[in-house]
């Protein structure tokens, strides 16, 4: 408004070094002579951060020693199985994968939906290690990939909150960031997932951004693009960088505090990060043509057209045409929005994907994309998820906001913003809690380092009479002694004029720093109480976040745990077991249907086409899965005829109380066929009349003439000498009849009978339907067999069949 | 919405009085030629005219008797959709109330269509006071439920109703409306009647709100710039809202309170992934008073100036810290027994 803004501040003169060897101040003003310290200080910050980083490691290998080296979970066998062909075949090959045995009979192109950046980074580490000689495997350059990530992410956290307040914070930023649970639940040693470099290249991106914003560098500006680029290649979750750092270049325009620094850091950023962004082939043309990133455009846009009429207005003194200048800015900011909204219309510029639009609609998922909805991670999480995943930082993290709002610079306006946008999304979805724990981490470190000088400053303050007393006493001791509070103070100032407002102004007597005399705590006891119960504090997170990695978060979930009763543990390996059974048992091109979500496991570990995986890309396709999972033995049949299944997979927990099954997940295959298929698929069939969702007897005709509830407890009341089964994961009984099957035969089940693999009929021979050569089959045997059941008899022929065959 | 019962037994009563009076309007047009069919098909016939002919309300209230007389009817040619639901306020069915006047918007719209394609549908509903038997028959534990009836054919005498699923759809009108269309084949586009109410106030506020924008754009810079304890307090407020699980509530409905065992009121849900709406208040309260403690011991408690009253400020606020903090571990501890970390209590 004034023109103290028009002109724009010059960068601090002292920041570039200050950056440097200032903040020394915070742990320097304890040793009496700085100078002699810095190295001493470099060292062992240097020190500290080598021990974070091993910190951090160690916290995320409990599942390697309490397993093996095991990849975890889903997505990362995919991962996994695509850097082993980059290990093996070279990038290009890689580039051009098409992997014909996913979406049986579609195909994927993988190397061009995936994002490339985690299978490229591990290929590098382990060509470099292997050029100097360290023959590792390629499988444990995967798992350990995330642990050694965390590290950097704790390095790059402790550089981005050093440039927020000091080297103190920095690095209990670090070690927060290195442990906090809410990070470690997506980097343990096995989780090979795209988060697991992803987060280091977030922090990194925004340091960098800061760095780039403070001094007014287009280098640097050049840097957080590449970066930038790096992370775009890495994970879908850019577009989180790609709205952050343009909000934050528009508020810090709407207060006033647009500047060359902004115009030359933001426009740099974008015009490089955009071109390298569209070198992801998965990402492509998406930067100009989707609404998420109309946000950056928009920003940019708006930030030439402020620097022009800046510039102008710097040239030209009538006061009438600034306002036109102002109306003009306006007209085109408006007619530029206007432009966007026609284009999304029009076709040109897609609308937001329903991913991100669920974030704000937050019932738009359920009711129009059930494949987003029934994914766990996209559900909302509920307070003790908060609480569990980053326990006293969540409380610390409004005090380390409200200490930043204090003094409120640029950067620290970045923190604000990153902090609200974050909460809300992670209220929004359970996931997102990963992009929420660094900007925790940061401002719960910044918050702890605020109190924690202020109570292990050795220096008294004076008291209300003293200072009263003798002004010229204390000026003489700044004077005299303290070199480096002046030099502070003169910092300080600087970066007020820069701000120029008379708040500013205002807070400036507030005592900020710890250096004032005014200021400060008088006495031992009150700075002991407080240091060591802060100390206690923290050693209690250490111990909540041990605790956590250790129960919660270290489970491959490819391998199960159990006690036996003795106290010893039981390794529960059904799913390896059924995978390599599939592996050596069944031909190579044999298809397996079974739900998404054993996909990538089934590719990954049994090397056999599937029809559907992880890579939810095709609706109708996972539909039609869900719809033959989901209807009677006749109309499955033609569908899986139609598809070349050979084997059909289903999980099933009932025996062990494993509750992850496919019985509890049957609902969202329901659901997600009835979207395609709304006049087949009734969800309300599935239920009994009083709306009840039932397993045993009572259960809905629908229900109990599916494929996937006859594929679940087919036998199971065999187990149980013929009685009728206890179901431990419903915890009700099955049903007391086991149902018989006419187009599957079962094939293999694991031994705690978590999965279970039929085998899908040939043709009958004598060309009868399977239905009726089956009756004509029961009904023979039913006359040679009368004690038998007709179910175990059944099975007993399915036997000798295999053996023949 | 509430509806006083003497008031319900006289719109019963009328709907009966014009039901008959309907009937002997009908009967006398009705020519000698047509009136041995409309004798038999009586019973159906004479509702969908009283249905048509209603003045007072879009629907008809029905009940056990005349639910039977509609559905079981076997010459009954439209389909009828029947809403059962508990709008008495002793039984306290919130999600009947809300659905209620949806119901009747799309009832009122459906009244707008041309005669031929009004007579393919009578929309109904049921109380639960007056149709208990009803509820039972159809074994319902929910209210409130829809079923569609479609109209027996000489192929199919008694076709299953189809269950409107509140579920998955949801309980908007439009898709009630839609719905119905699917089911007819009839086109039916819902439109909700004109809220003026709505449009009043929303067109007042814009007005306000421009013409204040109007005055204080000139000072907006300053109002981002100087005001920094708004943002402050803004941004605060949001953080510990969401940090201590409002978006949950507002996805899911979480219920305020619960009554739990002896008529307490219950204000922590069990289990970890489940919550209440007081509870969510009760832990953002807590987050708001540690971090107002912290910020107490690094801002406030330093700047005082008299040695004795900062100890006691130290004390004071560290004590008020370190108990919230204690007790926001035991609520955890409610949520999920088996963690073992505890501070005073």
């Amino acid at each position: 408004m004034s023109k103290r803004e028009a002109a724009p501040p010059p960068p601090p003169p002292s920041s570039s070094s200050s950056s440097g060897g200032g903040p020394i101040a915070s742990i320097g003003s304890w040793l009496s002579e700085p100078k002699n310290n810095r190295n001493v200080l470099s060292f062992l910050r240097t020190i500290i951060i080598i021990l974070l980083w091993g910190a951090a490691i160690s916290s995320r290998l409990f599942a390697v020693i309490r397993y093996e080296s095991v990849i975890h979970e889903f997505d990362p066998f995919f991962n996994y199985r695509a850097t082993r062909v980059l290990a093996k075949d070279g990038f290009y090959r890689f580039w051009n994968w098409f992997d014909p045995t996913a979406w049986y009979p579609l195909g994927r192109a993988a190397g061009g939906t995936a994002y490339p950046g985690l299978m490229v980074t591990s290929g590098i580490i382990h060509n470099f290690l292997h050029s100097i000689n360290i023959p590792i495997d390629i499988r444990n350059v995967c798992v350990l990939l995330a642990p050694a990530f965390s590290g950097l992410t704790a390095w790059a956290t402790y550089m981005f909150t050093k440039s927020m307040k000091d080297d103190a914070a920095g690095l209990l930023a670090a070690a927060f960031i290195g442990i906090a649970p809410g990070y470690i639940s997506r980097s343990v040693a096995g989780s090979y997932d795209n988060e697991a470099i992803a987060i280091f290249l977030l922090m990194m991106t925004f340091y960098l951004w800061i760095k780039a914003l403070k001094d007014g560098s287009a280098l640097w500006g050049a840097m957080t693009a590449l970066f930038y680029f790096y992370m775009v290649a890495a994970w879908g979750g850019y577009v989180f960088i790609t709205n952050m750092i343009p909000l934050h270049a528009l508020v810090l325009i709407l207060m006033g505090r647009f500047s060359t620094r902004l115009y030359v850091s933001y426009s740099s950023f974008y015009a490089l990060g955009t071109l390298a962004s569209m070198q992801v082939p998965f990402v492509g043309f998406q930067p100009v043509r989707t609404s998420e990133h109309m946000a950056a455009l928009g920003v940019f846009g708006l930030l030439q057209l402020v620097a022009f009429v800046e510039l102008v207005r710097s040239h030209v003194p009538s006061n009438q045409f600034k306002l036109l200048l102002r109306g003009f800015v306006v007209l085109i900011a408006a007619s530029a929005f206007a432009a966007l909204v026609a284009l999304t219309y029009g076709g040109y510029i897609a609308p937001w994907t329903g991913r991100f639009y669920s974030l704000w609609d937050t019932g738009y998922a359920k009711k129009y994309i059930p494949i987003i909805a029934s994914v766990s991670e996209h559900q909302p999480p509920a307070w003790p998820a908060f609480f569990f995943d980053l326990e006293m930082l969540v409380f610390l993290f409004p005090a380390g906001v409200f200490i930043l709002f204090r003094e409120l610079r640029d950067e620290h306006v970045f923190v604000v913003i990153y902090a609200v946008m974050a909460s809300y999304f992670a209220g929004v979805m359970v996931r997102l809690m990963l992009t929420l724990t660094p900007v925790v981490c940061v401002s719960a470190a910044i918050a702890v380092s605020t109190l924690l000088e202020t109570y292990l400053d050795p220096k008294e303050p004076l008291t209300a009479e003293q200072s009263a007393e003798d002004v010229v006493a204390s000026e003489a001791l700044d004077s005299n002694g303290a070199k480096p509070s002046t030099k502070l103070k003169k910092t300080k100032i600087i970066v007020h004029s820069g701000d120029s407002s008379d708040e500013e102004k205002e807070n400036a007597s507030e005592p900020v720093s710890f250096d004032n005399p005014k200021s400060g705590i008088f006495g031992l006891d009150s700075r002991a109480f407080v240091s060591i119960y802060t100390l206690l504090l923290l050693l209690v997170f250490v111990l909540h976040c041990t605790f956590v990695t250790s129960t919660a978060y270290s489970s491959p979930s490819v391998v199960l745990a159990s006690r036996n009763p003795d106290g010893s543990q039981h390794i529960i390996d059904d799913f390896r077991e059924a995978y390599y059974w599939l592996r050596e048992n069944t031909p190579v091109d044999a298809k397996v249907m079974s739900w998404w979500d054993y996909g990538y496991q089934i590719a990954g570990m049994s090397d056999r086409p599937t029809l559907v995986d992880n890579n939810t890309w095709n609706n109708t396709h996972i539909a039609t899965v869900g719809k033959a999972m989901s209807t009677n033995e006749e109309k499955a049949l033609p569908i899986l005829r139609k598809h070349d299944v050979d084997y059909v997979l289903v999980m099933f927990g009932g025996l062990l109380g494993y509750s992850g099954d496919d019985i509890n997940k049957f609902l969202w295959m329901i659901r997600i066929a009835q979207g395609v298929w709304p006049d087949e698929i009734k969800e309300a069939d599935y239920f009994t009349s009083q709306g009840q969702y039932k397993i045993d007897d009572s259960a809905s005709k629908a229900m109990k003439e599916s494929l996937m509830y006859k594929m679940s407890y087919h036998r199971f009341n065999d187990l149980f000498g013929g009685r009728q089964g206890m179901d431990r994961v419903r915890g009700t009984p099955g049903p007391s009849v086991s149902p018989k099957l006419d187009i599957l035969d079962e094939a293999f089940t694991s031994e705690n009978w978590i999965v279970r693999i039929y085998k899908v009929k040939k043709e009958d021979p004598l060309g009868r339907d399977l239905f009726s050569a089956n009756a004509f089959e029961a009904g023979k045997k039913r006359k040679r067999i009368v004690s038998n059941s007709p179910s175990s008899s059944g099975t007993g022929k399915a036997k000798k069949a295999r053996k023949a065959n | 919405m509430r509806f006083p019962k003497h008031l319900l037994f006289l719109s019963l009563s009328i709907i009966l009085l014009t039901t008959l009076t309907s009937s002997l309007v009908e009967s006398k047009r009705s020519s000698p030629s047509q009136k041995a069919s409309s004798d038999a098909s009586l019973a159906s016939q004479r509702i969908l005219q009283a249905y048509l002919s209603s003045p007072s309300k879009p629907y008809l209230e029905l009940d056990s008797e005349s639910f039977r007389l509609l559905v079981s009817s076997p010459e009954r040619d439209y389909h009828a959709a029947v809403l059962m639901t508990a709008n008495d306020p002793a039984i306290k069915c919130q999600p009947c109330l809300n659905f209620q006047p949806e119901f009747d918007n799309v009832a009122k719209n459906w009244r707008k269509k041309s005669n031929v394609n009004r007579e393919k549908l009578v929309m109904a509903k049921i109380e639960f006071t007056n149709g208990r038997e009803v509820f039972r028959q159809f074994g319902l534990q929910h209210a409130p439920a829809l079923y569609i009836f479609p109209p027996p054919t000489p192929s199919n005498p008694t076709p299953e109703p189809i269950a409107y699923d509140f579920n998955r759809v949801g309980f908007e009108g439009k898709e009630l409306a839609s719905t119905l269309s699917q089911t007819l084949n009839v086109p039916f586009k819902f439109s909700r009647p004109l809220n003026w109410k709505l449009i009043a106030v929303t067109s007042t506020t814009a007005v306000l709100v421009a013409v204040f924008g109007f005055v204080v754009s000139p000072h907006l810079g300053s109002l981002f710039k100087s005001s920094k304890p708004f943002w402050l307090v803004c941004s605060l407020f949001c953080i510990v809202i969401f940090t201590s699980g409002q978006m949950w509530n507002r996805i899911r409905g979480a219920p305020y309170i619960m009554v739990g065992q002896g008529g307490k009121p219950e204000y922590f849900a069990g289990g970890f992934q489940n919550q209440y709406g007081a509870e969510t208040q009760i832990i953002a309260a807590m987050y708001a008073l540690l971090a107002f403690s912290f910020i107490a011991l690094t801002s406030l408690v330093p700047n005082q100036r008299d040695p004795t009253r900062q100890r006691a400020g130290v004390y004071v606020w560290s004590a008020i810290f370190l108990c919230t903090f204690s007790l926001l571990l035991v609520i955890f501890r409610m949520k999920n027994p088996s963690y073992p970390f505890r501070l005073f209590f």
